[in-house]
């Protein structure tokens, strides 16, 4: 049963987001965050809304898929605007109570920090729902391999990262079946308190360990009959090509990156124009 | 020269301080290229420490083996050994390393650092000597046993092996799977590969044109399958004949002589012969 789930947080779709070049998409996300922290004015955080949603739509993913990955923040969120709230004491005051101060400032600080955190793991969470974990640990192999000079051993991490995901469905079913054969026994798992719970998870524990090991061990004798380590040249049949499709993601996200830096830079009038119009007197 | 020869090899299992285990003792056998061989014998007798030890992942602690004239103790030599001395074992499931099955044929090839189109090649061959070709983008975890097991054989077959051994590959497959394994090894009998086919099953063992039994890490009976199905050894092995076989003795001690018999087709001719 547990098969078919995806894990991690993949949404299989077919667009041409899914399908572009895992290495670009990692390159392009990190390019995303960092250009996040040099937007400054509300019209900087809509050119991001808007590039974000431009991106959703293509990938074809619904917009809960992406919501639901900023629930998951909603604690961290809440909690870093309410310590923002009050503790910016300076420019203009708009509420006092006692020794609790909210200033504009610190209101207009709060809400872009906000804007920041949403857009931030928003951008983050369309690569995990666009690309597979072995696309994902195959783009970081190969993004990566410039360190073997320094003598990281890249193409063990990536094997390790591959065989791990690749393992993950087979243990599952394996858990699945010692919980049966466990309940079979007699054994509750699913009642009591929690502590009767989590007693109740060793006798699944030790039998998943043991034959974990055991499969490590044959998996271990299966690649060395495969010739693992024959050549420090190892070879790879799928060669990762650049489409037009990569250059016109890498396109539009370098310029969404310039604008955002020029604004910031160079017009920095734009933005504070542009948000005066459109806020008027509430800034 | 034989292309296997093993000559008087022991191996010992080293488990605590002071002791150890010896899994195969004083051993010798040759095996031709293109032969095909069953080992079989009861549970600890070393058949798989010996499949083992005929593709370097364990060295003779005593002996030597000789592959095409090159000992596996060779250090030199050792990938070129596991390359034309293919293993599959008997749990698919932990013999798999990629999550797409044409990835997981390409990893032996691609360990041997060919090149990408040479690779790309071999993985069409080899699935397609297993009839797997329509199943390369499907997701490995989720084919039957035998499907399994047959993309296990393609992974060594992309290696271009010369020998094939297969450590109780069909154990763990119900009869259909069992039968899709070993009509593909047949074919690659026929092309020339040698093959070593490990089994308990003695219906699969006396499919083969040898049969090799150890007992107790020793060499028990080598022959044909009524040589070793007749021998005197034989059940002193702990093995039991296979269905037809074991009928056709019964029959035989009751007065009626079918000849010998191994297989049921070989039952049956013996019957027809009878009846004319
Ligand atoms: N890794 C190991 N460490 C210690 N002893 C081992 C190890 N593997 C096997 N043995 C021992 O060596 C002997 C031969 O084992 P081997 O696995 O070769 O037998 P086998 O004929 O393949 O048996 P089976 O039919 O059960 O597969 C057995 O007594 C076994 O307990
Ligand atoms: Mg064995």
């Amino acid at each position: 049963m547990f098969k078919d789930v995806a894990f991690g947080q993949y949404y299989p779709a077919n667009s041409a987001v899914h399908k572009l070049d895992s290495r670009i998409k990692l390159i392009l996300t990190l390019v995303y965050i960092i250009g996040i922290f040099f937007v400054k004015s509300y019209f900087g955080f809509m050119l991001t809304a808007a590039l974000l949603i431009i991106i959703i739509i293509a990938a074809k993913l619904p917009m809960a898929s992406v919501l639901r990955s900023v629930r998951g923040i909603l604690l961290l969120v809440v909690l870093t605007s309410i310590i923002n709230l009050f503790m910016i004491k300076d420019g203009d005051v708009l509420v006092q109570w006692k020794i609790f101060v909210i200033t504009k400032n610190g209101v207009h600080t709060t809400i872009k920090m906000v804007l920041r955190l949403v857009l931030l793991i928003s951008g983050a969470s369309l690569l995990a729902l666009t690309t597979t974990p072995v696309e994902l640990a195959d783009g970081l192999e190969s993004l990566m391999r410039p360190l073997s000079l320094i003598k990281v051993p890249v193409r063990d991490i990536a094997m390790i990262m591959s065989i791990a995901l690749r393992f993950i469905p087979t243990l599952f079913d394996e858990t699945n079946k010692i919980v049966s054969a466990q309940k079979a026994r007699g054994a509750s798992l699913d009642t009591g308190n929690i502590f009767a719970r989590i007693k109740a998870l060793i006798p699944v524990l030790i039998p998943l360990f043991v034959s974990s090991f055991r499969r490590a061990d044959e998996l271990a004798f299966a690649m060395d009959a495969r010739c693992y380590n024959a050549t420090d040249k190892r070879t790879k049949m799928k060669k990762p090509k650049i489409k037009f499709s990569d250059v016109l993601a890498a396109f539009v996200v370098l310029s969404f990156f310039t604008v955002i830096l020029l604004e910031r830079y160079y017009f920095p009038s734009v933005g504070i124009n542009i948000d005066a119009m459109i806020f008027g007197g509430l800034l | 020269m034989p292309f296997i020869e093993i000559k008087g090899v022991s191996y010992v299992y080293p488990l605590r301080e002071g002791v150890s285990l010896k899994a195969v003792k004083n051993l010798s056998l040759s095996i031709e290229a293109g032969e095909f061989v069953a080992l079989t014998g009861m549970n600890g007798s070393g058949k798989s420490t010996l499949a083992k030890l005929l593709n370097g992942l364990f060295k003779p602690t005593e002996g030597e083996i000789l592959i095409d004239g090159v000992s596996t103790a060779n250090e030199e030599r050792i990938f070129d050994i596991r390359r034309r001395v293919g293993m599959v074992f008997q749990n698919p499931d932990n013999q798999t390393v990629a999550t797409l099955i044409e990835d997981d044929v390409a990893f032996g090839p691609e360990n041997l650092g060919l090149p990408r189109d040479e690779i790309i090649k071999r993985v069409n061959f080899a699935l397609q000597a297993v009839g797997m070709s329509e199943y390369r983008k499907r997701d490995a975890a989720k084919l039957s046993g035998g499907q399994k097991q047959r993309v296990a054989i393609a992974g060594v077959l992309a290696m271009r092996p010369d020998v094939l051994i297969l450590d109780e590959a069909t154990s763990m497959l119900d009869p259909a799977g069992r039968e899709e394994v070993m009509g593909v090894v047949r074919k690659l009998v026929e092309q020339g590969i040698t093959v070593i086919n490990i089994t308990h099953n003695m219906e699969e063992a006396a499919l083969a044109k040898r049969v090799v039994v150890l007992r107790k890490g020793r060499l028990a009976i080598d022959g044909t399958p009524s040589q070793v199905f007749s021998s005197s050894l034989f059940e002193s092995c702990g093995l039991t004949l296979p269905p037809a076989a074991a009928l056709a003795k019964e029959l035989k001690d009751s007065g009626i002589d079918v000849g010998t018999v191994t297989t049921e087709e070989s039952f049956a001719e013996g019957i027809c012969k009878l009846l004319r």
